[in-house]
């Protein structure tokens, strides 16, 4: 039992916590929020430390992206934001997305771009900020973490069809919101 | 098939979770269909946008700090109350107290029955450089430029070889530091696992067999050969473990 608990430990470290640029970054597109950011995910890596013993092994990815999504809409319903299913308010909030450190593309780790496409990327951003919250994460989930849909239904807890009809649904609202069907970016 | 059925497996298409019968439905469809087929063209369009300008927020360094703070003092004091020593042991305390518990408790001694310090000290090198993500100072897969790095680094030639051939492809190599004594790690990769060789000079002429271990969830090798200590770090399995030792030590090596 004892030499198990020192494995278990060591195991921790080496399943979660090479991933932590995942989850900071899922975090982070939830939240919308640098210090809510950090915050819940600082709470979800001791959920997970605490619950380690459940981890039997397989997907560490998944697995702590699944404590992190949750600690996230944890947070989001403490009320500290919008619902869950309403739009964001982009007059409203866009203002805010520069003070509170979203800086679009031309953050740390993209420093080819120009002016124009980081002006590019900054509509992006705000775009895929105003997605409702279900419809977010799928996306960044697959689009940014490149993941499948089947890590994407275990981390979101539905059913894999769910998450194609959710990545339908977010892409067409993104691409309204960005107006591609009417002119060129 | 319908547009609206097609609409919706088009993104099971684009994002290549299709099997091969639909796949050949909605290319026969999105073929007679134009205006699927310019639905198709925008989505291309709307994920090369996403994928070149929507940004990947990287973890701040002071949380990555943060977190691995926490982690360690929320175990450290779970070890303190429940007497346990904890399984990171880069921490004297617990080291020493390991050693102690070994000693003491009877089927511990089954695992510590290699109390040899400098396992320990490996293992957590292995695990931090994986958690820091400071996997080598060279990242080369050529032998021929990760071992000069090492000239001026370390006082002995290291021992580097290239066996992508044999499914162990070398990553690069960092400077390490065991025993009090900066040593050569190699970092080799086999498949989603990572290897670390660690080695520093031993007598010279001496050479041991091989023995092998788990520590902390990890096997463990060690061995001297050619006046070189080896000690060998990775969480794959013992039998791909061995065939990787064969190959790292199968022939007589340039030096």
């Amino acid at each position: 039992m004892r030499v198990e608990d020192r494995s278990a430990d060591a195991r921790f470290e080496a399943a979660v916590l090479p991933h932590l640029d995942a989850a900071y970054n899922l975090a982070r597109w939830l939240t919308r929020d640098d210090h809510a950011a950090q915050d819940v995910v600082q709470e979800a890596y001791l959920r997970a430390l605490k619950f380690f013993g459940s981890f039997r092994g397989g997907d560490g990815r998944a697995w702590i992206l699944t404590i992190v999504r949750n600690a996230c809409f944890d947070w989001l319903k403490q009320g500290r934001t919008q619902n869950l299913h309403e739009p964001f308010d982009e007059e409203v909030h866009t203002p805010d997305a520069d003070s509170s450190g979203r800086t679009g593309g031309s953050a740390a780790g993209n420093p080819e771009n120009s002016a124009a496409s980081s002006a590019t990327a900054e509509r992006v951003g705000v775009a895929l900020e105003g997605l409702p919250a279900d419809y977010r994460e799928a996306l960044v989930l697959r689009e940014i973490e490149g993941l499948s849909y089947k890590e994407i239904a275990t981390i979101t807890n539905v059913p894999v069809g769910t998450v194609m009809s959710r990545l339908a649904r977010a892409r067409e609202q993104l691409r309204k919101r960005l107006r591609l069907d009417h002119e060129e970016l | 098939m319908d547009c609206a059925r097609a609409a919706e497996l088009l993104h099971g298409y684009i994002d290549n979770e299709l099997d091969a019968l639909h796949v050949r439905e909605i290319e026969a469809h999105l073929e007679a269909c134009p205006s699927c087929h310019a639905l198709y063209e925008q989505e291309l369009k709307l994920r090369s946008l996403l994928q070149a300008k929507a940004p990947h927020y990287g973890a701040p360094a002071d949380l990555r700090r943060r977190i691995l703070a926490s982690v360690r003092s929320t175990r450290r004091a779970r070890s303190l109350r429940e007497w346990i020593p904890t399984g990171w042991l880069q921490f004297g305390g617990a080291l020493a107290a390991a050693v102690v518990l070994s000693s003491t408790i009877t089927y511990y001694s089954v695992v510590a029955s290699n109390t040899d310090p400098v396992v320990d000290e490996v293992v957590a090198s292995h695990v931090r450089s994986l958690v820091t993500n400071h996997l080598t100072d060279v990242a080369s897969s050529d032998q021929h430029t990760v071992k000069p790095w090492f000239n001026g680094r370390v006082d002995f030639a290291p021992l580097v070889r290239d066996l992508t051939e044999k499914g162990f492809p070398l990553v690069g190599g960092r400077l390490d530091y065991v025993g009090g004594r900066p040593v050569a790690a190699l970092l080799y990769r086999h498949r989603q696992h990572w290897i670390s060789v660690f080695m520093w000079p031993d007598q010279p002429g001496k050479e041991t067999a091989v023995q092998r271990f788990s520590r902390s969830g990890y096997n463990v090798a060690q061995w001297t050969s050619d006046g070189l200590r080896f000690y060998v770090v990775a969480d794959i399995a013992s039998p791909e473990l061995g065939e990787f030792l064969a190959q790292l030590r199968s022939e007589n090596l340039p030096r």
